[in-house]
């Protein structure tokens, strides 16, 4: 069982499930931060890059019980 | 005009007349300030009202309106903007360009809400605003100087506290796409308004203020800051989001494949990951720098060495980082924030001069110009070509004289098929966003009020929310964003607290009473909004008489030819799609088939006096 | 309270200049601030930060004895005052102001504001007593949340 926390920052938020912030997930298993966003069915384009434990990581990093998981949609340029 | 006290604003506009050096205060008018709020609502009601029908650009009629805004100034996250507006140069229509920095605020603690510079000077001269004290001085000696030369010496001059903006030799010199610089590193970079100042051979704009302004309830300001600033610092994206600033979305749109890569021609460019927000900040990044109030400071101040010499520049931000890099192949970060340097001292705007050079290198590369009318060997990848082009252009030499007048009118003198490739709606070249795999963003880029710009309706998440190749259904989303982001350009906010870390909008609606005293409701807000998008409109329709629908096309790049590679391989806006697009945006503006808003809309927004206008000169 | 800098943390955004004088002037105004943020551009391209180290000097100048130590650090009483501004003059770090048609000069008392609100923590409480405001509001956001 992984359980992870998910954030979602910056100007697509608007899009994932009912616009929140944040989500409390939950696999069986072995998972990857790929794998949020196809429990949340939110579209891999969507998503600039993951913040697991303070670090910058790939949508195919494995997720640990407890990681806390920023997902940092784009921001707008200038 | 009645003037009632107003709460949250400087409380006068201020008039100045170059032709006879004449200074004159107003107070500001309390309908203005109701009905338009101020920064671009400001700009908009103010040209509109005191423009000649037709006035040329660079002439005695045409004036420049600098505003601040009513929630400018304040203890709250992002508090920095400041509009300042013309007729462009660049397309003849409504010009308008907005920049952070501590101009917005320092207009506001000398007790203006607004400039007004009008006429023309007999000798290069700047505005000095002390408070009270208002003078037109002699500016002999900083003519000539470059933006950051100018207002250094200007700060050494008159004081560090002065907060100065400035022109660089290509606002001098009439160049179409010439900005006006501020605090080291930010501009009003689009429209021309440098160029129009240069014009009016206003070399700089000096202030300092120390009577501050009032608002309505001090203590409930004091405590709803804090409120809105301990809601920005508990946001999960507070720490993570600065250090690369918008540079950091980089990665991410080569991804979706609207990158601007070599004039446009494709929208991946493989090396990216070299000028990206992460390279930026490990390679040359010294500080993070941050306009009046904000607490995630965007600013990216660099130091780095070219050619053996160190150079200083803000950035480069994303928009460089497309327009210079990707769009004109360059290698590494250094060399992008060189030609940024470059650009950023001779006081012209890093996308439409981006955009210019790519343009240049297309018609060497398809043989509409040679090398010899060029005057030098230029290549794609090329800093240092890239910099002698910018420096040509900003002294009006050689072919820089041409290009000095941006894409669309460069293309109509090189002929050749040279309009194909030139990227520009409106006259005003394309800013950092490839669209043919986004058309919903390009839907934004053709409806923009003052021509190609991303920051009336960035809407390229909306296409990556619900497909990239949807072109039905995209517009109501368009115009959602064309209400709320102009809000913060009509108020003096900056939007990327809330864009950037998802901070809420109802911030603003519930600071706005407590400043003003007038009891707005969010979507009172988003009326205004939506009455000065359609004054612009109407501002654009009388001064040209044919504007509508064909003033709305894409670039024909974006309507002919498709994406040769990448993700969006194969796609385009064939003029029919693009039209259907914009059939669908106008009726759901209660606009015509012609694309201009009609009576009854105009009577709802409560511009019937437009109504007047336009008949009296039709 | 303490008032310390961390110069290279400050992004120049003035929330300090404009907490303060909302806290004691009820007025945005950078001229009535006890902080000052001072750019120093385009080289080296950082910033610094005027503020009060609660030395006295002041206090030893003042001929009106105006100027009194309160728990730590020194205030003017605008009663005594009697404007002649040495204060102002003498102060080695240029932390006394003086506004427009103002009489009497202002400085720092120490409230903390600017340590609890600048948001790069570019000014810190040296003993340790006044925090940044981000801390407790995020310990807030987290127990919101249910964690």
């Amino acid at each position: 069982m992984v359980r992870v926390v998910v954030r979602v920052v910056g100007h697509a938020r608007e899009f994932f499930p009912g616009g929140r912030d944040r989500f409390d997930l939950e696999f069986d298993g072995a998972a990857r931060v790929a794998d949020i966003l196809t429990k949340l069915g939110v579209g891999r384009a969507l998503v600039m890059t993951a913040v697991v434990g303070g670090r910058r990581r790939d949508l195919d990093h494995p997720l640990t019980d407890g990681d806390e998981v920023i997902l940092m949609t784009p921001p707008s340029g200038g | 005009m009645a003037s009632g006290k107003l709460y949250g604003y400087g409380g006068r506009i201020l008039r100045v007349d170059l032709g006879t050096g004449a200074v004159r205060t107003e107070p500001t008018p309390e309908s203005l300030a109701r009905e338009y709020l101020g920064g671009r609502g400001f700009v908009a009601k103010i040209l509109w009202d005191e423009l000649p029908v037709g006035v040329e650009p660079f002439s005695a009629g045409n004036k420049v309106v600098i505003a601040s805004g009513p929630m400018a100034g304040l203890f709250l996250p992002g508090s920095g903007k400041i509009e300042m507006g013309t007729k462009s140069p660049a397309t003849g229509l409504y010009g308008e360009g907005n920049m952070g920095g501590h101009l917005a605020g320092e207009l506001k603690f000398a007790g203006y809400d607004a400039v007004i510079i009008e006429g023309v000077s007999p000798k290069p001269c700047y505005v000095f605003i002390d408070d009270d004290r208002v003078e037109v001085r002699d500016a002999s000696k900083y003519w000539g100087k470059g933006c950051f030369e100018a207002e250094k010496m200007l700060k050494e001059d008159l004081g560090e506290d002065f907060k100065v903006a400035t022109i660089g030799p290509a606002g001098e010199n009439l160049v179409v796409y010439a900005v006006v610089s501020h605090d080291f590193g930010r501009q009003v970079g689009r429209t021309g308004v440098g160029a129009v100042l240069g014009h009016m051979k206003v070399k700089a704009i000096a202030v300092r203020g120390s009577r501050g302004f009032e608002v309505a309830d001090p203590a409930g300001v004091l405590k709803k800051g804090k409120e809105m600033y301990e809601a920005c610092f508990a946001k999960p994206g507070f720490d993570e989001w600065t250090p690369y600033g918008t540079a950091g979305v980089t990665d991410w749109v080569n991804e979706i494949c609207a990158f601007p890569t070599k004039n446009f021609q494709t929208g991946y460019y493989e090396r990216h990951k070299a000028i990206n927000g992460q390279t930026l900040k490990e390679r040359i990044c010294i500080l993070d720098k941050g306009c009046t109030g904000c607490p995630i400071p965007c600013g990216k101040y660099s130091r780095f060495e070219f050619s053996g010499k160190t150079y200083y520049v803000e950035g480069p931000e994303y928009e460089t980082i497309a327009l210079m890099g990707g769009n004109l192949l360059l290698e590494n970060i250094e060399d992008v924030a060189y030609v940024n340097y470059v650009a950023d001292e001779l006081g012209l705007d890093t996308i439409s001069g981006g955009s210019v050079v790519a343009f240049t290198l297309e018609c060497l590369e398809k043989g509409v110009l040679t090398p010899a009318e060029v005057g030098r060997e230029l290549r794609w990848g090329d800093p240092e070509g890239v910099a002698w082009l910018l420096e040509r252009i900003a002294r009006r030499e050689g072919i820089g004289d041409v290009l000095a007048l941006g894409v669309k009118k460069a293309a109509e003198r090189f002929g050749k098929g040279s309009e194909r490739f030139a990227m520009h709606v409106k006259g005003l070249e394309v800013s950092g966003y490839e669209s043919r795999y986004a058309p919903a963003m390009m839907l934004a880029y053709m409806t923009a009020d003052i021509g190609a710009h991303h920051n009336r309706a960035w809407a390229i998440t909306y296409d990556a929310a619900v497909g990239q190749d949807k072109t039905e259904g995209k517009a109501w989303k368009v115009i959602e964003l064309q209400h709320i982001r102009p809000l913060f350009d009509a108020l003096g906010l900056c939007r990327l607290q809330w864009v950037e870390i998802g901070f809420e909008l109802s911030h603003y609606a519930d600071m706005f009473p407590l400043v003003t005293g007038w009891e707005y409701s969010w979507e009172d807000l988003l009326k205004i909004s939506e009455r000065i998008w359609n004054l612009t409109r109407c501002f654009n329709k009388r001064e040209k008489p044919d504007f509508g629908r064909v003033y709305d096309l894409p670039p024909l790049r974006w309507m002919e030819e498709p994406l040769p590679s990448g993700a969006g391989q194969g796609r385009c806006m064939p003029r029919d799609k693009a039209e259907k697009m914009l059939d669908e945006y106008y009726s759901l503006r209660g606009w015509d088939s012609n694309g201009l808003p009609t009576k009854g809309k105009l009577q709802e927004l409560g511009l019937g006096f437009v109504l007047e206008r336009l008949k009296l000169e039709s | 309270m303490k008032l310390a800098v961390k110069e290279e943390r400050c992004s120049g955004c003035r929330a300090c200049e404009l907490v303060c004088s909302m806290r004691h002037f009820s007025q945005p105004n950078p001229k009535r601030s006890a902080v000052r943020v001072v750019g120093n551009f385009p080289a080296p391209g950082r910033y610094s930060l005027v503020t009060c180290d609660q030395c006295g000097e002041c206090a030893k100048v003042c001929p009106a004895e105006a100027i009194r130590e309160v728990n730590g650090h020194y205030e003017i009483d605008r009663d005594l005052c009697t404007g002649c501004l040495l204060c102002v003059e003498e102060c080695p770090r240029g932390a006394i102001f003086v506004v427009g048609e103002d009489q009497v000069p202002f400085k720092c008392v120490a409230c903390g504001e600017c340590v609890a609100y600048c948001p790069r923590q570019a000014l810190v409480d040296a003993d340790g007593e006044v925090a940044w405001a981000g801390l407790s509001a995020r310990r807030r956001a987290e127990e919101a949340s249910g964690r």
